[in-house]
């Protein structure tokens, strides 16, 4: 089967270690960040924990009844955090009796002054030093009360939008998603690129396609060869995002899949057309991936037959690699199906990019039975 | 019964070959002709590599192109400088090419095994082809070719990098093998289709000029050429007169080689195929560069 021989020659063991060498590159450059500091630092940290508690409490969902149940909590901490500076002698004798009056009195102090740097080093004490959990958490309550209050602005943003902006999907779970796919995404057409534009140049390069094209099935050679592309891209894609996938669910945002994008967070930030669940969102990004390593595999394959050297492909490679790169960043992949652009554009886009992969192909294929082989 | 007609060639403004007309029989066919006569164009209109700017080839009076797969079936074709994969071995080569030419995997097995004894290259097939000389590449060429078996044989240049006793076992293997095929085979080496080629073909200023048996074809100097030894001097003023086709150091002069339209008192001698060739070409400059290296 040519289908078989033609899948060996993609799956050069050079070509493999090279890929290999460029993915080890990506991730240590673009990608670990996000794996190893998420959720990056504290209060962030803190509004994790405090975020994982109120869906396993109150669902995905935060009305108004739970949220005061939420507001419990909060007295909770700061009461822990009274308990604290109760028996801190630094505090007593500042008088600062909670978290509050320690703040307010640090910003009406006088800068310079004895008290103030007395108050500044227990500040720092407390937070840096001996990281006291109770007050960054009041921290992370406070920026997330905030929040769900503000979100009660937000209101028929776009017509045909109306929510009430409960969910609980905190923003940092999205950013965080949000650099991690795209720089997967454009990894993955950067890969796909480089090993199908492999496919037809090395041929022409040997001089291969004199006996080739004179074989029964040569000027079919195109499909065998396109079938095999099309594999390739496929295993490929679903290898990458496996593995994103794997290293993703290190991130502990699993309890947010369920969660609607219209969340009282997001919703100040970042507008959706549709009422995706976290989830749903992911799997449609999974799919324009999958779509643009498609469309990827299709150009590159038909570059690499136009083409007749080295230099020429990696210059239209580098050419339509960024193309996609940039498509991706500014609202395919980033920011998908958000209010920044009307829904229309996006689907005319997806529509535009699948129209030139197929018409490339389709031209292509119909030259390849009369095409002159030298 | 491969007939072209009337077939010119263009490359773009450049004009390869001029109305062309040949009909192919079984048997073996020369091409012959310098470097740059159109040997090359011709063969891949033949193999629908390329295709004729006007005219049309056919096959038992099928146009090539419309048949197109149905007539690849039965084609086998080496081209002049052929690719070849480094890593692969001759054997997994050539399963490649027979699973291009639509071979079932274990009749392609025993074909390889077969063509490569044929060929003298049983003992490397498991070798890897960058491990090959020139000459071994050039016959895992030819095992390529013959692998569909193929009714039509086209060889460009087939010889090219041959030791004297590869050719002289290729000439052998031709013959056994025109039994019920066309084979149509390229060089400048007359030797190489001296006493087996049915008809010789030649090409001139884009034309067929020649198509005719090798006895008829040496019959054109039949009474006409002649072997002289004249001093040295004398040279210059032979050349000016008569088609001097070789010339030879010799102990009292030199040895001239000549065809000259009038009898004179030099010795007839009897044309061979390669007299004819020089003569044909004999103001083509550059094949007289290309004769030095045989
Ligand atoms: N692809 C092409 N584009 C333009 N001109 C070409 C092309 N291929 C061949 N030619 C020209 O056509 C003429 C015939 O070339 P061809 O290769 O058929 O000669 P040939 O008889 O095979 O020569 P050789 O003995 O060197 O192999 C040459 O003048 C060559 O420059
Ligand atoms: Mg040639």
């Amino acid at each position: 089967m040519i289908f078989w021989h033609e899948m060996k020659k993609l799956w050069n063991p050079k070509v493999l270690i090279g890929i290999l060498l460029i993915s080890l590159f990506f991730y240590e450059f673009f990608l670990s960040f996000y794996f190893e500091y998420f959720p990056n630092g504290r209060p962030t940290a803190d509004m994790h924990k405090i975020n994982v508690e109120m869906i396993e409490d109150y669902g995905h969902t935060l009305d108004e009844s739970e949220f005061e149940g939420v507001q419990l909590w909060f007295e909770e901490t700061n009461k822990e955090a009274q308990a604290y500076l109760e028996q801190d002698p630094t505090a007593r004798e500042l008088g600062i009796t909670s978290y509050q009056s320690l703040h307010e009195k640090l910003a009406d102090a006088e800068f310079g002054s004895a008290e103030y740097k007395k108050m500044d080093q227990l500040y720092s004490r407390i937070m840096f030093e001996e990281e006291v959990d109770a007050f960054w958490e009041i921290q992370g309550y406070e920026t997330m009360m905030r929040h769900y209050e503000d979100s009660s602005t937000i209101s028929h943003p776009v017509d045909g939008i109306e929510d009430n902006f409960h969910s609980i999907l905190p923003y940092y779970v999205y950013e965080n998603f949000q650099n991690l796919i795209l720089k997967t995404g454009t990894l993955i057409t950067i890969v796909v690129s480089l090993v199908i534009g492999l496919v037809h140049l090395p041929d022409q390069r040997k001089n291969m396609l004199p006996i080739q094209y004179v074989t029964r099935k040569g000027r079919r050679l195109f499909k065998s060869k396109l079938i095999a592309s099309l594999v390739t891209t496929l295993v490929v894609t679903t290898i990458y995002l496996g593995a994103f996938f794997l290293l993703y669910s290190q991130n502990g945002t699993s309890p947010f899949f369920d969660s609607s994008l219209r969340s009282f967070e997001l919703g100040l930030g970042v507008m959706f057309w549709y009422d995706f669940t976290f989830g749903e969102y992911i799997l449609a990004t999974v799919t324009i991936i999958y779509g643009v390593a498609i469309l990827s595999a299709l150009l590159s394959f038909v570059i690499s037959r136009l083409v007749s050297n080295y230099l020429a492909l990696v210059g239209i490679q580098i050419c339509v690699t960024t193309s996609m790169a940039l498509i991706f960043s500014t609202f395919l992949l980033v920011r998908l199906f958000s209010t920044d652009f009307s829904l229309w554009v996006y689907w005319a886009w997806i529509g535009v990019l699948g129209v030139i992969g197929i018409c490339a192909l389709l031209w292509r294929n119909r030259i390849e039975w009369t095409v002159d082989v030298f | 019964m491969l007939e072209v007609h009337h077939v010119t060639k263009n490359y773009q403004s450049f004009t390869a070959l001029k109305e062309v007309d040949l009909q192919f029989d079984h048997g073996i066919y020369g091409l012959l002709a310098p470097n740059g006569a159109g040997k090359t164009t011709l063969m891949k209109m033949l193999v629908t590599l390329t295709f004729p700017s006007d005219g049309e080839i056919t096959y038992n009076h099928e146009n090539i192109v419309d048949l197109g797969e149905e007539y690849r079936d039965i084609l086998g074709y080496l081209p002049q400088d052929f690719g070849y994969y480094k890593s692969y071995t001759a054997e997994k080569y050539l399963m490649y090419i027979a699973a291009l030419k639509g071979l079932d995997k274990t009749k392609a097995k025993l074909r390889i095994k077969e063509l490569l004894e044929l060929v003298g290259l049983q003992d490397v097939g498991r070798k890897k082809l960058k491990k090959f000389s020139g000459g071994m590449i050039q016959r895992v060429g030819v095992c390529q070719a013959l692998l569909n078996d193929p009714k039509v044989l086209i060889l460009d240049e087939p010889t090219a990098g041959l030791d004297p006793k590869e050719r002289a076992r290729f000439k052998r293997l031709l013959s056994t093998l025109a039994r019920d095929r066309i084979i149509l085979l390229s060089t400048h080496i007359v030797s190489d289709i001296e006493s087996i080629a049915k008809e010789i073909i030649m090409i001139k200023d884009k034309r067929v000029l020649y198509k005719k048996n090798q006895e008829e074809l040496r019959s054109l100097l039949e009474g006409k050429l002649f072997e002289a030894i004249i001093p040295f001097e004398d040279v210059e003023a032979y050349h000016s007169k008569f088609s001097v086709l070789s010339e030879k150091q010799e102990k009292n002069g030199i040895k001239v080689r000549f065809v000259s339209e009038q009898k004179g008192a030099w010795n007839e001698v009897e044309p061979s195929l390669e007299d004819v060739f020089l003569y044909v070409y004999e103001e083509e400059t550059d094949l007289s560069e290309d004769r030095k290296h045989d």
